[in-house]
C-alpha cells in the first residue's frame, strides 16, 4: 500500500482527495478551479439580476424594498465584474497559455495557488455584507464617493476589504501570466508566432498591472475618508468627490477593456477554425491590441461628460474615444475577411464567435453614440448606457467565454459535449439576451434612468419584454451547467484534434489532457 | 539543469520588476495623480473652486457694466445648522467692493467646527471674482445655539469676458470630520 503514493508520484499524477485542490501547482487544475469559481459567481450575479429584472417585471414596487434593489444592482455589478468575467479570463489564461506556447507550467505555480485561493474569500466577504445590519453596498458598482463614503452602508469597509483581496489577486496573476509568457516560451515560439489569445492576455496583463493598482489606491482614500477623517472626497476638508470620478474611471476605463481583449483573443482562435482559413492580418490584430490598450488611458472622462468639463476637454475626450473605433473596427473587418471566402461550418464554439461578432459590434456602435458628447447628455445615466455597455459584456464577453469553453471543452475533458444540446443553449442565449437588452436602448432613449426600483407607466411594456428576455437568458445558463457537467461525466470520445480546422499546440497534445504537458518542449515550426 | 536554474532566477527577476512597477502605480496615485488633479483645478479654475485671499488692486471701477451676482447656500445632509445668505442678490459694477453676509446657527447642543466650500458658475469667471475676505478661508466654531453673521468682501475684476452678466456664488456648509468626536466625547 505504501508504494501506491510514491508510484503515483513517479508518474505525476494528481493526488487524490479533496486537498489535492487546495495545495495543487497545476496550471490545469487551478485554471478549472478559476472557470467553476467564475461560473458559480454568474450564477450567483445572475440570481442578482433575476431579482431586479422580476422587479422591473412591471410598475410599483412589488417585489422587494428599494434599499434591497440597490444592493442588488451593486451586487450584480461587482460580482459580474469582478467575479465572473475576469476570473473566467483568468482561468482560460492558466489553463491554456502554458498549452499554446508549449510550456509545461506557468511559470510561479505557487503565487498561482495563492492568486487563486484568496479569490472565494475576497467574495464570501463581499456576498456577507448583505446580510451585515444596514445592508451591503448600495451605490451602484461605480461606488462613487460621497455616495459610499459618507452616505455608504456600515459593511463598506467590508466591501473595500474584499475589493482589496480581489485587486491582489489579480495582479498576481497578471504577473504571473507576464512571467509566463515572456520566459516560458518553447524553442522557436517567437513573438510573433504566438497565437492571439496569447497576445491579447499579454497586454491585458500589463493594462492589469497598471491599474489594479489605482484602485487600491482609490479604495484605500475611501477607507481613509471613512475611518481616518481624511478628507480625499470630501468637499469640507478641502477634497473632491469629483476627484474620485477621475480615479475610478482612470481605472475603469482600461478595466473594460481588461474584460474584452482576451475575448478577441478567442474569437480569433475560433473563427480561423471553423472557417478553415488563417486569420486575416494576424500582425495587425496584435497592433491594433495594443492601440486600444494605450488609447484606454486617455478616454476615461468620457464616463463623466456631464460633471461640468470644460469644452476643451470634452472635445479631447470625445476625439480620444472616437479614435478607438479604429483599431476595434480593424479586428471586426479582420474576422469577416476570415470568414469571406472561407469553408465555414457552424459548430456550437463558432456560432457563438459569430454572435459576439455581430453582438458586440452592436454595442460598439452604442458606445459611439455614446461617445458624442453633447448627446451623451440625453443618454447619460439612462437604460441607453445600461443596454451599451450589457451588449458588449454579455454577448461581448460571456458569450467569447462560452465558445471558448464549448471549443477547448473536448481537450479538457477528453470527450465531446451533446452538439443537439449545446445548440439549444446557443439559440436560447442568443434571443434571450436580444430580447432582454435590445429593448433597453428604446427605454433608455425614451428617458428611462438606470438603478431605479420603480419606472412610470409608459415604460412598462418594454420592461416587461426586457425581463422575459431576462428570464429566458437565466434559465438558459443552467442548461450550460448541465451540458458541461455531463461532458465531464462522459460522452463521445474527444479525438485529439476534435475540430478540423483548428491551429495551435494545443491540438498536438492528447485529449484528455495528460495531468503534466510539454515536460520536454515541443518543436515549433 | 543549468538553463532551468538560469531560467528560475529570470522569473524571479521579472517578477519582481513587474511588483514594483505595481507598487509604482499605487504610488502614483497618491503622489501624482492626486496633486494633478489639484493642481489642475487650481490653475484652470475648473470646478469654480476659488482660492485665498486676493492680492490684486483694483485698478478702475467700469460703470458702465452691471453684473448681477446671486448667492446661494446649502449644507451638508443631516447637519444641526440653519445656513443661508442674508443678501441673495446683489449688483456690482467691476471693480467696485462688495460686502455681503452669511447667516449661521448652531442649532445643536454641542460646540461644532464647521467650514463653507465655495463654488462659482460659471466657472471661467473664477479667476476674474476676488475674495478680500472671506469666512470660507477658515473654519468656523460655533458654541450650542450660537448665531454668526459672517462676511464676505469681493469685487469683480473688469477684465470679466464680456458675455457673462450674471454669476452665481454657491457655499456648502460641511461638517469638520472629526471634530465633534475629538473634541467633544474626550471625557468618555
Amino acid at each position: 500500500m505504501t508504494a501506491i503514493p510514491h508510484d503515483d508520484h513517479a508518474h505525476h499524477g494528481p493526488a487524490t482527495g479533496l486537498w489535492r485542490w487546495v495545495v495543487t501547482t497545476n496550471h490545469k487544475d487551478i485554471g478549472a478551479m478559476y472557470l467553476w469559481f467564475s461560473f458559480a459567481m454568474f450564477l450567483l450575479g445572475g440570481a442578482f439580476a433575476m431579482v431586479i429584472r422580476a422587479e422591473l417585471f412591471q410598475p410599483g414596487f412589488s417585489l422587494v424594498e428599494p434599499e434591497f434593489f440597490n444592493q442588488m444592482t451593486t451586487m450584480h455589478g461587482l460580482i459580474m465584474v469582478f467575479g465572473a468575467v475576469m476570473p473566467a479570463f483568468v482561468g482560460l489564461a492558466n489553463y491554456m497559455i502554458p498549452l499554446m506556447i508549449g510550456a509545461p507550467d506557468m511559470a510561479l505555480p505557487r503565487l498561482n495557488n495563492l492568486s487563486f485561493w484568496i479569490l472565494p474569500f475576497a467574495f464570501l466577504i463581499l456576498v456577507s455584507t448583505l446580510f451585515m445590519a444596514g445592508g451591503g453596498p448600495n451605490f451602484g458598482w461605480t461606488f462613487y464617493a460621497p455616495l459610499s463614503t459618507t452616505y455608504g452602508p456600515p459593511s463598506t469597509v467590508f466591501f473595500i476589504l474584499a475589493m482589496h483581496i480581489m485587486g491582489a489577486s489579480s495582479i498576481m496573476g497578471a504577473i504571473n501570466i507576464i512571467v509566463t509568457i515572456w520566459n516560458m516560451r518553447a524553442p522557436g515560439m517567437t513573438w510573433m508566432k504566438m497565437p492571439l489569445f496569447v497576445w491579447t492576455w499579454l497586454i491585458t496583463a500589463f493594462l492589469l498591472i497598471m491599474v489594479m493598482p489605482v484602485l487600491a489606491g482609490l479604495i484605500t482614500m475611501m477607507l481613509l475618508d471613512i475611518t481616518a477623517q481624511t478628507s480625499f472626497f470630501n468637499a469640507a476638508g478641502g477634497g473632491s468627490p469629483l476627484l474620485f470620478q477621475h480615479l475610478f474611471w482612470f481605472f475603469g476605463h482600461p478595466e473594460v477593456y481588461i474584460m474584452i481583449l482576451p475575448a478577441f483573443g478567442i474569437i480569433s482562435a475560433i473563427i480561423p477554425a471553423f472557417a478553415r482559413k488563417p486569420l486575416f492580418g494576424y500582425a495587425s490584430m496584435v497592433y491594433a491590441t495594443a492601440a486600444i490598450a494605450i488609447l484606454s488611458f486617455f478616454v476615461w472622462a468620457h464616463h463623466m461628460f456631464t460633471v461640468g468639463m470644460p469644452f476643451a476637454a470634452q472635445l479631447f475626450f470625445m476625439i480620444s474615444t472616437m479614435i478607438i473605433a479604429v483599431p476595434t473596427g480593424v479586428k471586426v473587418f479582420n474576422w469577416v475577411a476570415t470568414m469571406i471566402g472561407g469553408s465555414m461550418t457552424f459548430e456550437v464554439p463558432m456560432l457563438f464567435a459569430i454572435a459576439f461578432v455581430v453582438l458586440f459590434t452592436i454595442g460598439g456602435f452604442s458606445g459611439l453614440m455614446l461617445a458624442i458628447a453633447p448627446v451623451d447628455y440625453q443618454y447619460h445615466d439612462t437604460y441607453f448606457v445600461v443596454a451599451h455597455f450589457h451588449y458588449v459584456l454579455v454577448p461581448g464577453a460571456v458569450f467569447s467565454i462560452m465558445a471558448g469553453v464549448y471549443y477547448w471543452l473536448p481537450k479538457w475533458t477528453g470527450h465531446m459535449f451533446h452538439e443537439g444540446l449545446a445548440k439549444v443553449h446557443f439559440w436560447m442565449s442568443f434571443i434571450g439576451v436580444n430580447v432582454a437588452f435590445f429593448p433597453q436602448h428604446f427605454l433608455g432613449l425614451a428617458g428611462m434612468p438606470r438603478r431605479i426600483p420603480d419606472y412610470p407607466l409608459q415604460f412598462a411594456n418594454f420592461n416587461m419584454i426586457s425581463s422575459m428576455g431576462a428570464f429566458l437568458f437565466g434559465l438558459s445558463q443552467l442548461l450550460f451547467m448541465f451540458i458541461v457537467i455531463k461532458c465531464v461525466m462522459g460522452g463521445k470520445k474527444a479525438e485529439a484534434k476534435p475540430w478540423e480546422g483548428a491551429e495551435g499546440l494545443e491540438w498536438d497534445l492528447p485529449s484528455p489532457l495528460p495531468y503534466h504537458t510539454f515536460e520536454t518542449p515541443p518543436k515549433i515550426k | 539543469m543549468t538553463t532551468d536554474a538560469a531560467k528560475k532566477k529570470s522569473n524571479t527577476k521579472i517578477m519582481v520588476q513587474l511588483g514594483l512597477l505595481a507598487a509604482s502605480m499605487i504610488a502614483f496615485v497618491f503622489v501624482g495623480l492626486v496633486p494633478m488633479y489639484n493642481w489642475i483645478c487650481e490653475v484652470t479654475g475648473i470646478g469654480g473652486r476659488t482660492t485665498g485671499p486676493t492680492t490684486e488692486l483694483i485698478t478702475e471701477i467700469d460703470e458702465s457694466r452691471d453684473i448681477r451676482v446671486q448667492f446661494m447656500a446649502s449644507a451638508e445632509r443631516d447637519m444641526p445648522f440653519e445656513f443661508r445668505a442674508l443678501d441673495t442678490r446683489v449688483q456690482v459694477h467691476p471693480g467696485q467692493q462688495h460686502t455681503i453676509h452669511y447667516r449661521v446657527t448652531n442649532t445643536s447642543d454641542e460646540t461644532r467646527a464647521v467650514q463653507a466650500v465655495p463654488s462659482l458658475s460659471p466657472y471661467r469667471v473664477t479667476e476674474h471674482f476676488h475674495k478680500i475676505e472671506c469666512f470660507c478661508f477658515e473654519e468656523t466654531v460655533l458654541a450650542p445655539g450660537e448665531s454668526l453673521d459672517m462676511p464676505m468682501i469681493f469685487y469683480v475684476d473688469p477684465r470679466l469676458p464680456e458675455d457673462v452678466s450674471s454669476i452665481a456664488m454657491s457655499y456648502s456648509l460641511f461638517n469638520l470630520p472629526g471634530y465633534a468626536q475629538a473634541d467633544i466625547k474626550e471625557p468618555n
